[in-house]
């Protein structure tokens, strides 16, 4: 049985600029199933970063909203943090550079579940371990400096999951790695979806990637969906010409090389 | 005659400080020959981009020799260096923090074809409109900013700026790393199409194999400052040796 977590209805979000009104979103439709696995992929402009700022409630004040968004799933709507965690591309700028590493995981948790001091330390130990940080009590008293750029965003993801969030929102949150790590961080994700009871929305620009990773993708381009469904099928049959068109520009093993050692004089 | 353009020969470079060493470049050797384009792949900290500031003398080896046309790089004097430095040019990732965002786009081409005296003044503004035309913009782009246009035109603009000085070779470090896919396409085609109509050579660093691939006729495979393999593209990506170009290869994701 299918159960709906999220129910968005004709959503649109438009910033207020000189020139009148510019949409981000425009009439957006889209269900989230509970415990599925969601790729968001577009380019830049796309809306899709749009999409996961307003589904954390993160919308910048002057952003002028209009539509549905209810979470059948949850009963209220949810609280970023407590009930949806969410990790952006550059760890360096959401981790805090002077608290350790163990205050900041733990943070969560003492605000939203209402830990102390030390139960909250052993929390952030427990998940700076599921997160497969090396030496996680000594982890915990370091800062994050002192992390590789990979390490720093399991560290974003053991916060992010901290209150035991139903759904995880990763937006770019591999982009900036390189293809070894960001393999690893994909796999980490599925995992703590998967073992963790969690809904994952994968925001993306590489459709490679998304078809990698998710159950479902939908396909965002200038503000509006242009289609979704399950991932094998968006990829093998895709219905609209752009999703056809991000399937022909992407780069893989398989595209065929621009050189050949002919060209070199 | 060669045709090496670029020989470097046991580059190495350590950074130490608090009590801590890297080996950011451990006896790097490799050749790029003209119109060759050589990729660089690596994981982070591989020391790929400490490797193309090196050639560029923006920070300088502890061993190693570099040779320009059989010139040997290293030991060119201040003076010798400003004029030899337009033969190198660089293309950063981040192009909005590669300029001045104050100035204009046609003073950013123009200033190195002031520095490095390419044509006299009167000749300037046709060279700068060449120069727009080569990369696939138009003219009276010349008098936006920066801060004005598209993240691939600008670094078409960087682009543009690179090869106002007529290098001989173009260190693109991370170059289309930031743009969307659609846009990374078409500048891979650009520099494919300049390299074919002028002789260029390209040293490509990426992070991504898959582009990497596209566009180079050989690869080296970085890991710990150390090249670990080197060979034809066609054979590197198709049967890596190295256990790291074995592993990034594996992880390059596809929809197929």
């Amino acid at each position: 049985m299918t159960k709906v977590l999220c129910s968005i209805r004709d959503l649109s979000v438009a910033y207020p600029t000189p020139t009148g009104a510019q949409h981000a979103l425009k009439s957006v439709s889209l269900d989230i199933i509970a415990g599925e696995k969601l790729a968001i992929i577009g380019e830049s402009g796309s809306g899709k970063s749009t999409l996961s700022l307003a589904l954390t409630g993160l919308l910048a004040r002057q952003a002028m909203v209009d539509g549905v968004m209810s979470w059948p799933g949850l009963g209220s709507a949810p609280r970023a943090g407590r009930d949806i965690g969410i990790v952006f591309q550059d760890p360096g700028s959401s981790l805090n550079p002077v608290l350790t590493i163990g205050d900041q995981v733990g943070e969560g948790a003492r605000r939203h579940l209402g830990l102390g001091r030390k139960a909250a330390r052993d929390k952030a130990i427990e998940l700076l371990s599921r997160v497969r940080i090396p030496q996680p009590e000594k982890a915990a008293g370091a800062y994050p400096h002192q992390f590789s750029g990979g390490q720093q965003q399991r560290i974003a993801i053991a916060a992010a999951i901290a209150a035991g969030p139903a759904v995880l929102i990763a937006d770019e949150a591999t982009s900036a790695l390189d293809t070894i790590v960001q393999a690893e961080i994909a796999a980490l994700l599925e995992d703590l979806v998967t073992n963790g009871d969690m809904t994952l929305i994968f925001v993306t620009h590489d459709i490679g990637l998304a078809a990698s990773l998710a159950d479902r993708i939908a396909v965002f381009r200038t503000a509006e969906l242009v289609e979704c469904g399950d991932a094998r099928s968006v990829v093998n049959a895709p219905r609209a010409d752009y999703t056809r068109q991000l399937l022909a520009t992407h780069i893989d093993l398989h595209s065929p090389r621009l050189v050949g050692a002919a060209d070199v004089r | 005659m060669s045709g090496d353009l670029l020989m470097v020969e046991g580059l190495s470079k350590r950074f130490a400080g608090r009590g801590r060493s890297v080996r950011a470049l451990d006896d790097v050797s490799f050749s790029i020959r003209k119109g060759e384009t050589l990729g660089i792949v690596g994981p982070s900290g591989s020391g790929k981009s400490t490797l193309a500031r090196v050639l560029l003398r923006l920070i300088e080896p502890d061993a190693g020799r570099i040779l320009i046309d059989g010139e040997d790089w290293r030991s060119l004097s201040p003076k010798a260096l400003r004029h030899r430095r337009g033969d190198i040019q660089m293309v950063f990732q981040d192009p909005l923090s590669a300029f001045n965002p104050r100035t204009t786009i046609g003073k950013a081409i123009m200033d190195p074809l002031r520095i490095h005296a390419v044509g006299k003044r009167h000749s300037r503004m046709a060279a700068l409109a060449e120069l727009l035309q080569r990369v696939g913009l138009s003219a009276d782009m010349a008098s936006r900013r920066i801060h004005e246009v598209s993240g691939g035109q600008r670094q078409r603009v960087a682009l543009a700026r690179a090869l106002a000085s007529r290098p001989r070779l173009v260190v693109l470090d991370e170059a289309l790393s930031a743009l969307d896919v659609s846009l990374r396409g078409q500048m891979l085609e650009l520099l494919v199409r300049l390299q074919r109509d002028e002789g260029i050579s390209f040293l490509f660093i990426g992070h991504d194999p898959a582009v990497v691939r596209m566009i180079s006729h050989r690869v080296a495979v970085m890991d710990q400052g150390r090249i670990v393999e080197t060979g034809d593209a066609d054979a590197v990506f198709s049967d890596p040796r190295s256990d790291t170009g074995k592993a990034l290869i594996a992880a390059i994701p596809t929809w197929r």
